[in-house]
Order: C-alpha cells, then sequence, then structure tokens
C-alpha cells in the first residue's frame, strides 16, 4: 500500500535527531515502563490530587493546631507579639494548595494547578527557611515537574512519570548513603543514643533488649561531655542499624529493575509504614508513599484515595482528643 | 520548549539533588549546619543538634561566668537565635545578643559568648562537646 505523502512512513522512518531521545532521556527510562497511556495519564492526574490532599492536610494541622497553641497562651489570652509571617503564609498556603487539588480533578486546568502548586509549595519552604521540612524541596520539584511536562502529550507523561519515579529513589538512596557518611550506623551507636535518650523510642526495647544493657545506655541520660560509649553488645540492635541503611540502599534498586519492581514496591512500602513507628514523621512518610505507588502498574493513588481521606480525619480526630499525640 | 530540553532541566534537578549529598555533608562538618535540614535528607544519620550558650565577662584577666541583668522582653531575641543558631551553625553569629547584653548590663565592658554544641564521635561512641568563642568590647 502506498503512503498517503510520497516520504512519509510514519512507523518505519527514522527518527531525526532532534526527535530521538538523547542520553538524558535514556537514563531517566531505566525508570520507565510499557504501561498503557491512559494508565500512566491516571496516575499523574491521582498523585497530583493525592499529594495536594497530603499538603492541605499538613498545613492545615500547621495552621490550626501548631499556631494557635503557639500564639494562644494558657489563660486563653491572644498574644499577638507571638504572630509570625508563617501564621498568614501557612493559611493562606492550605487554602491555595486546597483549589490547586480541587482544579487538579479537570482536565483543562490541571497544569495551572501544578504551576500554582509549585509556586505555593515553594512560598511556604523559603517562608519556614531555615526551619524547612526536607520533604518540601521534595514536593517544590514533584509539583515543577507536574508542571513542567504537559500531562496531555504522552511522551511527555512518560518522561513526568519517569523523573517522579527518579526523585523518590533518589531521596531514599541519599538517606541510606548519609547514614553511612555520619559512620553512627555501624554498631549501633545511632540507635543506642536513641535508646538513651528518648523514653518513646525506648519503648519497643524494654521488651527485647537485656535489662543490664538497656539500663547501662540509660545511665547516660545525663549526657555530660564523655558519657557513653553509645554501642552496644546486644547483637540485633547493630544488625537492625545496619540493615537500616542496605535496605534504604537496595530499595531504589529493586524498584528500577522491573523483574523485582512488584517486590520492591511492596516492600518500599512496608519500609515508609515501619517508619512511622518510632520517628512518627507520618507528612514524610504519606508523601513518599505516594510517590512509591507510582511504581505501580494500576493507579494506586486513586483507588486509595478514600483510605487517605479517612487516614487524614482519624489523624485529626486523634489530635482533637490526645493534644499531646505529636507528629510531624 | 522541546521534550528533550524539558528532559535535560529534570535530569539537571535530579542530578543536583544526588550530588547536594556529599556537598550537604561537607557543609554540615564545616560550618556546623543543622544535618536534619536542608533537604540532605541525613535526618536519623546523626542525633539532632543541641547548643548551649555561655556568657562571660572578664575580671583581673580572667573570664568569669556573667551574671546577666535580662528583661523579659529579650526572650524572643534569645529563643530566635538558639533557633537560628541551630539550623545555620556558623553562619548565624551572635553579635545582636552581644549588642543587647551590653545595653542590658552598663557595668560590663568585655563580654565572651561561648556557643557549644554536641556530637557523638564515630571512633569512640562517646559524647563530644564542641565550643566556639565571640568576643566583643563595649
Amino acid at each position: 500500500m502506498e503512503p498517503e505523502h510520497p516520504g512519509e512512513h510514519s512507523s518505519e522512518r527514522s527518527p531525526s535527531p532532534e526527535e530521538r531521545p538523547g542520553w538524558t532521556q535514556r537514563v531517566l527510562a531505566w525508570a520507565g515502563d510499557d504501561l498503557p497511556a491512559t494508565v500512566r495519564e491516571a496516575q499523574l492526574r491521582s498523585v497530583q490530587i493525592a499529594l495536594l490532599l497530603a499538603l492541605t492536610f499538613e498545613l492545615t494541622i500547621y495552621a490550626i493546631y501548631r499556631r494557635i497553641e503557639a500564639v494562644v497562651d494558657m489563660s486563653g489570652a491572644f498574644d499577638r507579639q507571638a504572630l509570625s509571617v508563617s501564621d498568614v503564609a501557612m493559611p493562606l498556603g492550605m487554602g491555595l494548595a486546597l483549589l490547586a487539588m480541587v482544579l487538579a480533578r479537570e482536565e483543562r486546568v490541571r497544569r495551572w494547578s501544578s504551576w500554582g502548586a509549585f509556586a505555593v509549595m515553594a512560598a511556604v519552604a523559603l517562608t519556614l527557611f531555615p526551619n524547612t521540612p526536607n520533604h518540601y524541596p521534595v514536593l517544590t520539584i514533584a509539583f515543577g515537574f507536574l508542571a513542567l511536562f504537559d500531562p496531555r502529550d504522552e511522551a511527555e507523561q512518560q518522561v513526568a512519570l519517569q523523573g517522579l519515579r527518579w526523585l523518590l529513589a533518589i531521596v531514599l538512596f541519599a538517606a541510606g548513603v548519609q547514614k553511612v557518611l555520619y559512620g553512627l550506623y555501624f554498631q549501633g551507636e545511632f540507635f543506642a543514643y536513641r535508646i538513651a535518650t528518648d523514653p518513646a523510642f525506648a519503648r519497643p526495647f524494654e521488651w527485647l533488649m537485656p535489662v543490664a544493657e538497656l539500663e547501662r545506655l540509660r545511665s547516660y541520660g545525663a549526657l555530660a561531655e564523655g558519657a557513653g560509649p553509645f554501642r552496644s553488645s546486644w547483637w540485633p540492635l547493630a544488625a537492625l542499624a545496619n540493615a537500616t541503611y542496605v535496605i534504604e540502599m537496595l530499595l531504589p534498586v529493586s524498584l528500577f529493575w522491573r523483574r523485582t519492581r512488584p517486590l520492591g514496591l511492596v516492600l518500599t512500602v512496608l519500609f515508609f509504614v515501619g517508619m512511622e513507628i518510632a520517628p512518627r514523621e507520618i507528612f514524610f512518610g504519606i508523601m513518599a508513599i505516594q510517590m512509591t505507588l507510582l511504581f505501580g502498574r494500576r493507579d494506586w493513588n486513586g483507588r486509595l484515595m478514600p483510605m487517605w481521606i479517612v487516614l487524614f480525619l482519624v489523624l485529626l480526630a486523634i489530635r482533637n482528643i490526645f493534644p499531646d499525640f505529636e507528629f510531624y | 520548549m522541546t521534550l528533550r530540553t524539558k528532559s535535560r532541566l529534570a535530569a539537571a534537578v535530579l542530578g543536583g539533588l544526588l550530588l547536594w549529598v556529599p556537598g550537604h555533608k561537607l557543609l554540615v562538618e564545616r560550618f556546623d549546619l543543622n544535618p536534619w535540614k536542608f533537604g540532605g535528607f541525613a535526618m536519623y544519620a546523626v542525633p539532632a543538634p543541641k547548643i548551649g550558650i555561655g556568657f562571660y565577662t572578664e575580671e583581673n584577666g580572667s573570664l568569669v561566668p556573667l551574671r546577666m541583668q535580662s528583661h523579659p522582653d529579650d526572650q524572643p531575641l534569645f529563643l530566635d537565635f538558639f533557633s537560628t543558631r541551630k539550623h545555620m551553625g556558623m553562619w548565624a553569629r551572635p553579635d545582636a545578643l552581644a549588642t543587647r547584653v551590653f545595653e542590658r548590663n552598663p557595668a560590663i565592658d568585655q563580654l565572651a559568648i561561648v556557643i557549644t554544641s554536641q556530637h557523638i564521635d564515630p571512633q569512640t561512641a562517646k559524647l563530644e562537646k564542641t565550643q566556639r568563642g565571640y568576643r566583643y568590647q563595649r
């Protein structure tokens, strides 16, 4: 069959140098897949809404609870002097994140929502500097990617998804590398220090660790110069510490290798859930899980949206009933 | 903007994030920055920083702890410095504190502010304290 226009063999012609993927695209494609365009498009839409939902919840907690506690003293009097820039920025950011989430549901304006989320996130991160939580730069980059790539273009969708997957993998890998660089995990030093100084962290170990070893670590509680050594003769503590950074560095590899990707996805989600038991870095954990779900072959963020909403409502209720229950 | 340009931009951001990890470590070591902050993902790699501040004046050629006259209005300034110093390390100098201390304590002419930070030595696994001093003349 002759082509309609001579010289136009759309499926067979070799791509021009401009169309051929460059090395950056080839490296980004290590995190790629062969998903149908509809699934990819749904994944990008859902992760944008899910991240904005989590951000709205986080800024709500910050704006309503943390700052109210800071500016209203025990007698209920309002302390105008304690007001800061973030008292205006946080509720404003919360409102704008909510608006961006609503707009993200509309195909026509979704990209505008991404640009808006990017701007809000960057502004909030700068407002809080130098006390900016580490997941805010990650969210800023994530919204930047969602805004940069056109969600209606199939090729751009693919690179956007690859970029977001790389972002999660780098964060996870970096956390493992830092533990190696600082050198306080090889003999369980960091965990031993936390057991000595943080009763909440020590609680699970009360059931497991030899009493004499636990008491030795706790005896350093006053933390005078020369206190220590913060090492444990109880080998499971060192094993747990070493497993932590090894897992953090291996999980991204398991997510990139397509054969191990489904298992890697499950293990990475379980790892982030497990991490919440002690540090309760809930907002970081939620963001990380939402981005990990992008490695799935289905739109898991879309399917789990009701679960996120229920989780946030439960956390709000817990925060109301138990004001001392802190999460970050 | 072409897809190739956008991909390069995304790759540059991701590459920068990866390179920031050792860069962050170097800056933390050199300037005593908070390892838990600045997007270096070193939270839970080391204990969160704790700092202490001591005020000294010179009497008969030696430094003695200052019996400070302070005012409740000074509290925000001190708390703000504590917070900033904890994160910014040596990039946050206590100059504003010194000015306020001189204002509240007209009898002193010399002031030394000593900032103590603590860390665990990976070799010995024991707690070590590092002190940095700042001297001021009225």
